[in-house]
């Protein structure tokens, strides 16, 4: 079906993926129009509300280039997994993991349009199966080569923890050198019964970046989830996690913390479905915004009949270091159960003066006192990182924030 | 080292200090006391350099300098120091990180060396013993969750680690008990020394019977009424702050 008028970004990228069609494994036609029917969303759809696409909708993007030479950063020499351009690189992985070979996963039937662009032209991606306890984190990088056609990146991923299986994953997300570009990728996890994941995101992209990332999360009886997301790159990103918990006593843990300046959004939209009684789940998301930029978070929980005895907090916490930052919080409970403890929170304000004359009236000079109130607002999110690799990149990444006089 | 002229201040345009006149020289200790809503704390935060309070009138010099144009860094850079009546609790900044960033922004400002870790927690910790503070105290966030006396404890700690040349204590009595009072007090004391002076801002005498002050004055809509020795502490305590007010109207 093609509408009358053409949607945003609809045409440029049917040439696109009508150019890559032939190359991508498993048929992927009806994915576009999926796609294609609804086009990049607008202010009017209401998930939507508060982020724009719209820039991102007209401008050009061509398929990124696979096999690109790349200069890849590590946080350090434990296991690996390295994706360039939303290819998996095997030359430069040091965990072999199955490929994603075409649409069969959970993301498929999903009503957003980029998940159905990404399920249309992702070429590749990682399938990881953690069926024991590892105890070295695995570190995944998303590298993107910028170029002067701005690359789209696209890639699929799957990360499955097998019962009795726990594992640390850490997806870090780069461009490598300046230039626009646009990441549109989908990392599937499932937490099968009992097993645990504690899955670190850090998004580091370039300035010029468009960022989106569906996280689409199952979880079975008694699976543990620790999701931690760290945003700090990027003119736009949104980090969207559905989360479906069928599995009694099942525990959701959502955490993410993000300092963005200039005219930087950040956005973090998150749906719980508890599904099962007994099951819990705990979101805390803190910002620190300065310059013109903004955040937004969405947060959704649906406890369904018979979810009895369900536990789900969210908590949206945000900094405003200037006049002109910004936050739109939007807080959704939906609740047919009748015995549940949910709850949610929001606070935005700046710094607190009180506290800031505190430190200055020691003798700590204006800016240091508001950088050691900015990291100990976001110190909360970083508490259970241990000390090491992660944490420095991240701590490096907020005191360059606020030297950056945000 | 301290002259107070004629000070006038304001917060939001409701005049609190209404001419407030006090010199105070080095090595001395003066009190300053007063009933609730008399400017005591009004001053202290003037002299400190908290925002929203406007000087409409006076001067305060520091060693000669205008103290109300400095910043409070700088003023604390200059040798000043309030130990609040109400220390703030901050979330996520650990008790020793900012004991270490503020004694050594201080340093930095005498042009001494900064500290080392190790040499740090010597000196904090020789410090804490005397006043009672133990490592688990060192160990959590500033202030956060810490009992009254607690919190005030930890301002005598930084008065003690950031040795000061002027040094403000508001209220620094309440919320302690008398066993606290007297290690408080036996803090402060151990500090006086003929280049420190201080200025103890206080409701109650109680504090007075072991931080002997130089000079008492008696602060009360925004001006000082009277002054005395030591023993106008002890009249007031006897009279009440009606009488000596009555007899200044």
């Amino acid at each position: 079906m093609t509408p009358q008028v053409a949607l945003p970004g609809v045409e440029a990228y049917r040439e696109a993926f009508e150019s890559i069609r032939a190359s991508l494994p498993g048929e992927r036609g009806a994915a576009f129009e999926a796609f294609a029917a609804r086009g990049f969303p607008t202010n009017r759809v209401e998930a939507w509300k508060y982020t724009s696409l719209r820039p991102l909708a007209r401008q050009r993007f061509q398929p990124a280039a696979p096999d690109m030479e790349a200069a890849v950063p590590f946080l350090g020499d434990g296991p690996r997994i390295v994706l360039v351009n939303g290819f998996l690189r095997e030359d430069l992985s040091t965990v072999s993991v199955e490929r994603w070979t075409g649409p069969d996963g959970m993301a498929e039937a999903d009503g957003e349009p980029l998940v159905a662009l990404n399920a249309a032209m992702a070429g590749d991606g990682y399938a990881l199966t953690v069926g024991e306890v590892r105890d070295e984190p695995i570190e995944i990088v998303h590298a993107t080569v910028p170029g002067p056609a701005g690359p789209v990146a696209q890639s699929r991923n799957r990360i499955t923890v097998e019962p009795g299986g726990a594992a640390h994953v850490i997806e870090r997300h780069v461009g490598l050198g300046s230039g626009a570009y646009f990441v549109n990728g989908v990392t599937e996890i499932e937490v099968r019964d009992g097993g645990r994941l504690r899955h670190t995101k850090l998004q580091d992209e370039g300035a010029d970046a468009h960022h989106l990332w569906f996280v689409p999360a199952r979880l079975g009886r008694d699976a543990v989830l620790e999701s931690t997301v760290f945003t700090f790159g990027a003119r736009l990103s949104r980090n969207q996690i559905e989360a479906d918990i069928p599995g009694e006593g099942a525990e959701l843990s959502l955490r993410g913390a993000y300092a963005v300046s200039g005219r930087q959004l950040a956005d973090h939209t998150s749906r719980i479905e508890h599904r099962a009684p007994g099951a819990t789940s705990r979101q805390v998301y803190k910002g620190a915004i300065g310059g013109q930029a903004r955040g937004v978070f969405q947060g959704h929980i649906v406890v369904a009949e018979g979810a009895q005895k369900t536990d789900g907090h969210q908590l949206n916490r945000a900094l405003l270091l200037s006049g002109r930052a910004e936050i739109d919080a939007k807080p959704v409970l939906e609740i047919y159960a009748d015995d549940v403890q949910c709850s949610h929170g929001a606070t935005a304000g700046d710094i607190d003066a009180d506290a800031l004359f505190y430190l200055r009236s020691r003798g700590i000079p204006a800016d240091a006192a508001r950088g050691l109130l900015v990291r100990a607002f976001l110190s909360e999110i970083l508490e259970d990182t241990p000390e090491g690799a992660l944490r420095t990149a991240v701590e490096e990444r907020i005191d360059g924030f606020l030297e950056a006089g945000a | 080292m301290l002259e107070i002229r004629d000070l006038h201040a304001s917060v939001e345009g409701q005049a609190i200090l209404n001419g407030v006149d006090l010199s105070v020289g080095p090595g001395e200790v003066h009190a300053v006391m007063g009933p609730n809503g008399s400017g005591k704390s009004t001053l202290s935060y003037v002299l400190s350099g908290r925002e929203g309070y406007a000087v409409d009138r006076g001067e305060v010099l520091y060693d000669g300098r205008d103290l109300l144009e400095l910043e409070p860094e700088e003023r604390a850079a200059a040798g000043l120091f309030l130990a609040f009546q109400y220390p703030v609790e901050i979330p996520g900044v650990g008790t020793m990180t900012f004991l270490r960033t503020a004694l050594n922004a201080l340093r930095r400002g005498r042009g001494e060396d900064e500290l080392d870790a190790m040499q740090f927690l010597r000196v904090v910790r020789q410090k804490a013993r005397a006043l009672g503070i133990g490592d688990d105290m060192l160990k959590r966030a500033l202030n956060v969750g810490f009992s009254g006396g607690e919190k005030k404890r930890n301002e005598m700690l930084q008065l003690a680690i950031l040795e000061p040349r002027l040094a403000i204590l508001d209220e620094t009595d309440s919320g302690l008990d008398i066993d606290a009072l007297k290690v408080v007090a036996e803090g402060v004391n151990a500090l006086r020394s003929p280049d420190r002076a201080m200025l103890i801002i206080t409701h109650y005498q109680r504090l007075l019977d072991h931080i002997v002050p130089d000079r008492v004055h008696v602060l009360a809509k925004g001006r000082i009424l009277r002054s005395g020795g030591s023993e106008l502490a002890l009249e007031l305590e006897e009279k009440g702050y009606g009488e000596i007010m009555g007899e200044a109207a």
